[in-house]
């Protein structure tokens, strides 16, 4: 009975109806505003950014915006089933140069000169510790949390 | 041939056109200069470029805001392509999926590692309680650190300076200090990078592995989440 009800939640056994019926080709044509186009990628883009900021300042998430936006994108990019080939080229572009759309923000150093020459070695250790311990310690755990999926996973098949 | 060389630098110098220009300009050349020196750490073009950008202002007395009304056009692209950064999660969610315990885990612990290190040692080695508060959301990326520094009393355009900063010293060690704890997995090296320095710790990813460079922007996207909702927690268990 149980086994019965779990396998009609599924989506293989429940071809998709009702809500999501009328949802999911209203998000494939998202995805292909403008069909394989650069500006037509961009708006996709920048839609899913102002969905993610409207519905995080509506809702007082303590989430920014354009995180939100890429959550979104990502589980409407899961019901389509694949990529558009325009949005693929396009967010390649951009964060393969990802690097340069930080440099606005760190030009900014100049404003806060004062603050940061009275304590820059104070900071500069702070942060390069800290960095390098956070790094450290990530992956060594996740390293850890591996092995014991594997070895649980193994220890079942056996 | 009448043009007055001070006339065309007043007009250049109340349109965004010229610091837009010398921002991707200026970029292009530290990064040609990256390329050349075989991508050594110290030649990082994000800390270059703003090196020079800095002394060419200072040079012209130029205020950053007025800098600033040029380059946000820049500055701007970094919501799309935090958007942008589903596409690579979305091609290795396979691996994800096949992930998920040790990503999700390692997500909550690294998290709460960069944000408890950091107000530990900052308080150990005596800054003030406005850098302090600045610095904490300091492994997350530029717009989500700036909305947490906010929130906690921090000012939000100092985080911004240590947030890069963070991505720079961060990108720069990360492959020395991965190699030195022989983690070999590319999947576990690009996670710990854009856990612990955003946006570039994942270009520097994206440029030693593929792989690295999907978990790289997987990572800094989670921990976007993660820091924005655990910082506020923390902030009162460590007397933020």
């Amino acid at each position: 009975m149980t086994a019965k009800i779990l396998s009609s939640t599924l989506p293989e056994a429940h071809p998709v109806t009702g809500l999501g019926d009328r949802v999911t080709p209203m998000i494939s044509k998202l995805l292909e505003l403008e069909r394989n186009t650069m500006i037509g990628a961009l708006t996709t883009l920048l839609l899913f950014q102002l969905i993610g900021e409207v519905i995080v300042r509506t809702l007082a998430l303590p989430l920014p915006g354009p995180v939100l936006g890429m959550l979104l994108l990502f589980f409407a990019l899961l019901l389509r089933g694949s990529i558009p080939q325009s949005l693929t080229t396009t967010s390649e572009g951009i964060l393969q140069h990802l690097s340069l759309l930080f440099v606005p923000a760190g030009v900014g150093v100049m404003v806060h000169r004062a603050t940061l020459q009275a304590e820059w070695l104070a900071t500069l250790i702070t942060i390069a510790s800290s960095t390098l311990i956070t790094i450290v310690v990530t992956a060594f755990s996740m390293r850890f949390l591996l092995r014991l999926t594997r070895r649980s996973s193994s220890a079942q098949e056996e | 041939m009448d043009l007055n060389f001070t006339d065309i630098w007043v007009y250049l110098a109340q349109t965004p056109l010229l610091w837009l220009t010398m921002t991707v300009a200026v970029y292009q050349v530290t990064y040609l200069l990256y390329q050349r020196a075989h991508f050594l750490p110290i030649f990082n073009p994000v800390l270059t470029a703003i090196i020079i950008l800095v002394a060419l202002l200072i040079a012209t007395g130029t205020p950053y805001q007025t800098y600033f009304d040029g380059a946000q056009f820049v500055h701007f692209m970094l919501g799309p392509a935090t958007v942008a950064l589903a596409i690579p999660l979305y091609t290795y969610y396979a691996r994800v999926k096949q992930l998920l315990v040790p990503t999700l885990g390692a997500l909550f612990i690294g998290s709460a590692t960069g944000i408890i290190s950091a107000v530990w040692i900052g308080r150990l080695v005596g800054l003030s309680d406005i850098t302090l508060r600045s610095l904490t959301p300091k492994s997350v990326t530029t717009p989500i650190a700036m909305g947490i520094s906010e929130a906690i009393g921090g000012l939000p355009s100092l985080t911004a300076v240590l947030v890069i900063l963070t991505g720079i010293i961060g990108a720069s060690l990360a492959k020395e200090i991965l190699d030195l704890f022989r983690i070999q997995d590319q999947s576990i090296r690009g996670f710990a990078m854009g856990l612990a320095c955003h946006g570039i710790g994942t270009a520097r990813a994206f440029h030693m592995h593929a792989e690295a460079g999907a978990f790289s922007g997987l990572a800094m996207g989670l921990n976007g989440a993660m820091t924005a909702i655990l910082v506020p927690l923390l902030a009162r268990l460590l007397g933020l």
